[in-house]
Parts: structure tokens; C-alpha cells; sequence
């Protein structure tokens, strides 16, 4: 219903026939690297360096799996990425809303300059980070503790952002009329800001849920303990010994299923809250 | 008399209303505030104060070097080169990745049936996490057992070194953004194209415009604010490049892919050379922060 309108397509099958090829092959082709990484787990070592590479095992097995899970502290790994990137979202969710309400809604004098203040901490990259937190962290002896990540992580300005610009879309006569019958500040958020604004929580937890989960290079500085590391944080280290291939494969699967999942379920959010919001950055 | 009193009263009230109200944003304010301050502007304070020092991590902040930090990148040979390959990336970026997002959302815009199942086919591949997939296709490119040299092989061409050699490996780089092309940015186009006013088209046939006219005259210009957003985006990713690079080559071969931040960071942990390294993080940043800016200003005129 777009560029090609249907009056033609009655005259002219072919273009739609050609768009359908394209996005098929196009579509068989971004499933190859993830099959043959799927596949690989099965395999052996030898298996997978012959020189005419079979795309099915030859025997499935499981060896792979067990011996990841033996051999490092795997569960450890998924807990703690767990707990992370829980603690992360739930620190974060919680003050960004908190402060977006306030800029929204309660309008304090201070507002529009801590707006500004806030909109600022955007233009800082990573890498801008890296070093100075890293040597903050050292002089507040806290190297090797989990908070340094979860705390420096879950401050985001971003978030603020987005959430204010959609509590500013929630009419005041609502929250008046939710304080007239009695409800507090905490009811009224809870009740009326955060389930008007469910696509965009579900958009910006999902960008911090990656962004935690593919974040290595800060916490490699910060956790140097291997109890302590995340999955990614795992499969930096393994792809720096070299391991083996099957090993390797077995591991990245692994770290995909979470990410895979989670854009699964909130899929439909998502499309509802780039559609809405016009998500960047 | 009792008039008075009421107004008196009520100004009262009023001016207590209005501090509950300031007492209350302030409150709510303070722990994004000051999370914001104590991990975000203190570091980059404390970067670029460090960068004028000579650090001593046991005595901080170490020997006053002055600007010796920032004369040093600006005559380091590495570093300037590495401001050249940050462009190049760019510039391949640009070349094999970044138009193709736009055509994919654009044909799955055009099909009639079966636009969900496009749509989710194309999505999920590219939700694996980006490191997973660069190990993944690190493999791939092995010169002695990696499937790139296979494949090539079966076409008749003789086995490539891939990432060792200076001439792909830029190509290497960026090839599995154009083999898996979905994700975040082809649901923003999509979402884009949802806007283009359809009767636009309608009215483009009447006057005998072809389906490639009607892309170049009214689809690209209904675009172009997201497309100028994502090349921004674009930009400043590139200029921000260093995960994937540290992961794909470490920089090699022969330096030829060492991008700026990654100079630093291999500068701050193999060498302990913090300053010199958040001398040049600073330099980065300004450069990206300057772009940003320009590119901003760019858009708004034309808006």
C-alpha cells in the first residue's frame, strides 16, 4: 500500500513477485551465521575445522554444553548477569521516573536549568568515562564491588528525557482529578503515569537490559574477579585464550538466548514504542 | 476587615502550596540529579583536569605537566593516523551498511501478505548481542578453516588472509551489517514510512510518475529528517568505534585499524599511561561533541 498502489499490481505482477524473492533469500541468509553457530554447539573441535564443512553434526551430542558448564562457573556467570542487570533497570526505572514526574509535573523553579543539566550528560561516550571512573573507583576502594557498575551504570539522562516528554502528554486535569480523590504522589504515578506510558518503559528498559548485557569493558576494569563476570564479560575472556571453536560457539549461544527472548516478548512494544516515541541514541 | 484576613489567609496557604511544591521537586529530583553528578560530570571532570597532570595513581593527581599531554597526541603519528582510520571506517560504514536498512524497510513496506513474518524475520537475527556476533564471525574469517575462504574457494578464487590483511579488512568489518540488515534501524524506517502520505502517490501516478520516480520524489524527501538523524547517529558511532574493532582485530594488522578510542584504551591498559590516554579520550570527545553540534544546527535550519 505504498509506493506501488494496488491499481497497477493489477496490471503488473512481476515487481511484487521480484520484491518477494529478494526479502526471502535476504531473509534465508540472516539465519545462516546463527544455524551454523546452533549447529556447531553439536559438533567437535575437528568437526568443525575439516576442510569441506558440514552444515549438520555428523553425531549430536552434548559434550560441548556439559564441559562449558564444568569447566567455568557458567551458573555463577548467569546469576550474576542477572542480578545486574536487574539491580540496573530497577535503580534506574525508578529515579529517571521519579525525576521525570518531578520535571513533568510538580514544574519546581530549579527545573529548566536541571533539564539542561540533564540533557548534558548525553554528549558523554563511554570511552569518555572509562579511565576517570575507573580511577574514581580505585580511590573509593571499590574495585571488585558489584555497586560501582550498578550504580554508574543506571545513571542515564536519556531516560529522563524520554520519560518527561511523555508524562508531559498526560493532560494535568487527570492528575488533579486522581488527587481529588485522595491519591498520593506514589499512587499517581503508579496508576496513572507508568501504565499510560508502558511502550516507552518497554522501549528504554530493553535499550538498558542490552546495553548492561553487551557492556564488558567498563566492568573487565571494575570486577577483575571471575566470580563476579557477567556473561559477556565470559565470552571476552574466552575469545582472548583462544578457545576452542565448539566451546566458543556453545558459549555465544548461550549468550544469545536472553537477548533473543527478551526482544521476543517485548516486540510488540517495542514497534508501538519507536512508532510513538522515534527512538534515537 | 474580615476580607483582608481571607486574602491574608489565603496568600499564606498559597505560599505554602508553593513550597510544598519546590520541597517536593527537589526531593524527587535528587537521586537522578546527583547519581548524574557523581557518575557522569565528576568523571569527565576529573578526565580532564587528570590530562593536564602526569598521573600517579598511588598520589593522586600526580606531577602538573600542562598541555604536555595534548602536544604529545597531537605529534603521536599513531594517533593522528588513528583519527584517519575512524574516517575510513566511516566512510565503509556508509558504503556497505548504511543504505540498506532504508531499502529493506522500504520493500517490506511494499508487500501486501506476510509483512509480520518479514518483518520478525528480519528483526530477530540481528537481536543477538553485537560482541557474540563479532567472535562469531571472527571464526568465519579464520584464513585456515573459516568458511569465508570456503565459500571463496568454491567460487574458484584462492583463500584470503581476511582480517590480516590490510586491504579487506575493513570490508571484513563491515560485511556481517550487510548479511544481517534488520534490527532497531529498519523498525525506525519502517515506522517512518508509516508517516509518507499516501495520497501523495495516488496523485504521483496520475501525473505518470514511475515507481523509481515516486521513491526519489516523494519517499526519500518524506525521510530525510530520520535519514539525516541516523547519519548523525552514524558519525558519531563511528567516531565512537572500539569495542568490535578490539574484539574483531585488536587494532592490527600493522595498526591499520586502530581507531582513536582504541589507541587510548590500549595506551591506559597495557602501558598504565592514564593521563596521556584521557588526554586524547578528551580530544575524541570534543571532536564528536563539535560534529554534534554542527550536525544539529544543519538540521534545525532546515527544518
Amino acid at each position: 500500500m505504498a509506493v506501488i498502489q494496488d491499481v497497477e499490481l493489477k496490471k503488473r505482477k512481476r515487481p511484487m513477485a521480484f520484491i518477494y524473492i529478494i526479502l526471502s533469500i535476504g531473509m534465508i541468509v540472516q539465519f545462516l551465521p546463527i544455524t551454523w553457530m546452533f549447529l556447531g554447539t553439536f559438533k567437535t573441535n575437528k568437526e568443525l575445522m575439516s576442510s569441506v564443512p558440514t552444515l549438520l553434526p555428523k553425531n549430536w551430542q552434548l559434550e560441548n554444553y556439559i564441559s562449558m558448564f564444568t569447566k567455568y562457573n557458567l551458573w555463577q556467570n548467569i546469576l550474576n548477569t542477572v542480578f545486574i542487570c536487574a539491580a540496573i533497570i530497577i535503580v534506574q526505572t525508578a529515579t529517571s521516573t521519579l525525576a521525570a514526574y518531578a520535571l513533568s509535573k510538580v514544574k519546581p523553579k530549579c527545573g529548566k536549568f536541571i533539564y539542561m543539566f540533564i540533557l548534558g550528560t548525553q554528549m558523554f561516550s563511554t570511552m569518555a568515562l572509562l579511565f576517570p571512573s575507573y580511577i574514581m573507583f580505585v580511590e573509593l576502594d571499590m574495585i571488585g564491588n558489584r555497586w560501582s557498575w550498578i550504580l554508574s551504570s543506571s545513571a542515564w539522562g536519556y531516560a529522563i528525557v524520554l520519560y518527561k516528554g511523555f508524562f508531559d502528554g498526560i493532560p494535568g486535569e487527570m492528575i488533579d482529578a486522581a488527587r481529588i480523590d485522595g491519591a498520593g504522589t506514589t499512587r499517581v504515578i503508579f496508576n496513572i503515569m507508568f501504565p499510560l506510558t508502558k511502550p516507552v518503559y518497554a522501549v528504554c528498559i530493553l535499550n538498558t537490559f542490552i546495553a548492561v548485557y553487551n557492556d564488558f569493558l567498563f566492568p573487565m576494569m571494575l570486577l577483575p574477579d571471575s566470580k563476579d563476570w557477567t556473561l559477556m564479560m565470559r565470552v571476552f575472556n574466552l575469545q582472548k585464550a583462544n578457545s576452542g571453536q565448539a566451546e566458543m560457539y556453545t558459549m555465544l549461544f548461550i549468550t544469545c538466548i536472553p537477548t533473543v527472548l527478551f526482544y521476543l516478548f517485548a516486540q510488540k512494544n517495542i514497534q508501538e514504542g519507536i512508532s510513538t516515541a522515534g527512538i534515537k541514541g | 476587615m474580615r476580607n483582608k484576613i481571607e486574602i491574608n489567609k489565603r496568600k499564606k496557604i498559597r505560599a505554602y502550596i508553593s513550597v510544598r511544591n519546590e520541597i517536593l521537586g527537589i526531593v524527587l529530583l535528587l537521586p537522578a540529579v546527583l547519581s548524574l553528578l557523581i557518575f557522569k560530570y565528576l568523571p569527565v571532570a576529573v578526565g580532564v583536569f587528570e590530562s593536564f597532570f602526569k598521573i600517579d595513581i598511588v598520589n593522586l593527581p600526580g606531577d602538573f605537566v600542562g598541555l604536555a599531554n595534548y602536544i604529545r597526541a597531537f605529534t603521536d603519528k599513531q594517533f593522528m593516523g588513528s583519527i584517519f582510520h575512524n574516517l575510513k571506517a566511516f566512510v565503509y560504514s556508509l558504503a556497505m551498511n548504511f543504505w540498506i536498512p532504508i531499502v529493506l524497510a522500504m520493500l517490506i513496506d511494499e508487500i501486501r501478505k506476510g509483512k509480520t513474518l518479514f518483518r520478525l524475520g528480519y528483526f530477530i537475527p540481528a537481536c543477538t548481542p553485537a560482541i557474540a556476533m563479532t567472535v562469531l564471525w571472527k571464526y568465519f574469517w579464520q584464513p585456515d578453516y573459516g568458511l569465508a575462504n570456503y565459500f571463496i574457494g568454491l567460487l574458484g578464487i584462492e583463500p584470503q588472509l581476511w582480517l590480516s590483511s590490510e586491504k579487506l579488512v575493513y570490508f571484513c568489518m563491515y560485511f556481517p551489517g550487510m548479511v544481517v540488515c534488520g534490527g532497531m534501524n529498519m523498525v525506525i524506517y519502517l515506522a517512518a514510512l508509516q508517516d509518507v502520505p499516501r495520497e501523495h502517490y495516488e496523485a504521483a501516478i496520475v501525473d505518470g510518475a514511475g515507481i523509481l520516480q515516486r521513491v526519489r520524489y516523494i519517499t526519500l524527501p518524506a525521510m530525510k529528517n530520520i535519514i539525516v538523524l541516523m547519519l548523525t547517529l552514524s558519525i558519531i558511532g563511528s567516531f565512537n568505534l572500539m569495542e568490535n574493532v578490539l574484539v574483531l582485530t585488536g587494532g592490527g594488522p600493522a595498526n591499520s585499524t586502530q581507531t582513536m578510542y582504541l589507541y587510548a584504551y590500549q595506551v591506559g591498559v597495557n602501558s598504565m599511561d592514564y593521563s596521556y590516554a584521557m588526554a586524547m579520550t578528551t580530544i575524541v570527545f570534543v571532536i564528536t561533541m563539535i560534529l554534534t553540534i554542527v550536525f544539529n544546527r544543519i538540521t534545525n535550519k532546515e527544518d
